[in-house]
C-alpha cells in the first residue's frame, strides 16, 4: 500500500468511526424515549435519518473492506450486520426487550474497539513509512 | 438546440438521502440515488465545508447547520474527519 492510499483509508476509517458513533446515538436516544413519561414517538425524519445511517454504515464496510485481503478482513461482516440488522426501525427498538438492547450495545461497543484498534495499527505503519522517506533518511544521515 | 434541450429537460424533485463527507470535500459514501448529479451533490458538500469553516474562522462554534428550502432540507453536523449531510424531502 502507498503512503497516499494509506492516508486515504485512516481518513475512511475516521468517518466510519464517526459513523458508527452516530448509530450509538440512535441508541441512546431511543433509551431516553424509552425511559420518559411520554414516550414520543419518532418522526419520519428522525426514522429516515436513522436508515441513512445503517446504509452509510454498511456501504462503507465495504470500501474500508476492499483495502485488506478477501481473506483476512480485519472486521467481521457478520458480526457488524449483527448490530445493524434486528434494529430495522427506531419504533421497533423501542419495543425490544432491555436484555436485547443491552446485547446490541455490547456488541456495537466490541466493534467499536475493534475499529479503534485497526486505526492504531494503520497510523503505526503510516510512521513507520514517515520515517524510512527520503526526508527522514537525509536527517539521520 | 442547446435552448430547446434545457426547456425539455425539466426540473426534478431532489431526493431524500444522506452522505458523508472528507474534510476536503470528497463524497466517501451516500445513499443518494446515482441520477443525480455528483456535481451537484459536491456543491452541496462545498457549501456546507465553507459555512463551517467561516463559523471556525470567526469563533463560532456551530455543531449543526440546518437550511430549508420550500422542498428540501439539508441538515449538515460536522464529525471527527468530515462532515454528515442530510437532504430531506417533505
Amino acid at each position: 500500500m502507498t503512503k497516499k492510499e494509506l492516508d486515504e483509508m485512516i481518513s475512511n476509517l475516521e468517518l466510519y468511526i464517526e459513523n458508527w458513533k452516530q448509530f450509538y446515538n440512535f441508541i441512546n436516544l431511543v433509551r431516553e424515549r424509552r425511559a420518559s413519561a411520554d414516550k414520543k414517538p419518532f418522526s419520519i425524519e428522525e426514522e429516515n435519518q436513522f436508515l441513512d445511517v445503517k446504509s452509510l454504515i454498511i456501504q462503507q464496510l465495504e470500501s474500508i473492506l476492499a483495502y485488506f485481503p478477501a481473506e483476512s478482513p480485519p472486521i467481521n461482516r457478520e458480526e457488524v450486520y449483527n448490530v445493524v440488522t434486528p434494529v430495522s426501525s427506531l419504533r421497533s427498538m423501542m419495543e425490544i426487550s432491555d436484555g436485547s438492547l443491552r446485547g446490541i450495545e455490547t456488541q456495537w461497543h466490541k466493534i467499536f474497539i475493534e475499529l479503534q484498534s485497526l486505526i492504531g495499527q494503520a497510523k503505526i505503519e503510516r510512521q513507520k513509512m514517515e520515517s524510512k522517506s527520503i526526508f527522514g533518511f537525509l536527517f539521520r544521515r | 438546440m442547446d435552448f430547446l434541450k434545457s426547456l425539455k429537460a425539466g426540473l426534478k424533485k431532489i431526493p431524500s438521502g444522506s452522505l458523508t463527507v472528507s474534510s476536503s470535500g470528497k463524497i466517501v459514501s451516500s445513499t443518494i440515488p446515482s441520477w443525480v448529479p455528483a456535481s451537484f451533490l459536491s456543491e452541496v458538500a462545498n457549501c456546507v465545508i465553507s459555512t463551517f469553516q467561516n463559523a471556525r474562522e470567526n469563533n463560532f462554534v456551530l455543531n449543526e447547520v440546518v437550511i430549508k428550502y420550500s422542498n428540501t432540507k439539508i441538515v449538515a453536523k460536522e464529525m471527527r474527519g468530515g462532515y454528515f449531510i442530510s437532504l430531506m424531502s417533505p
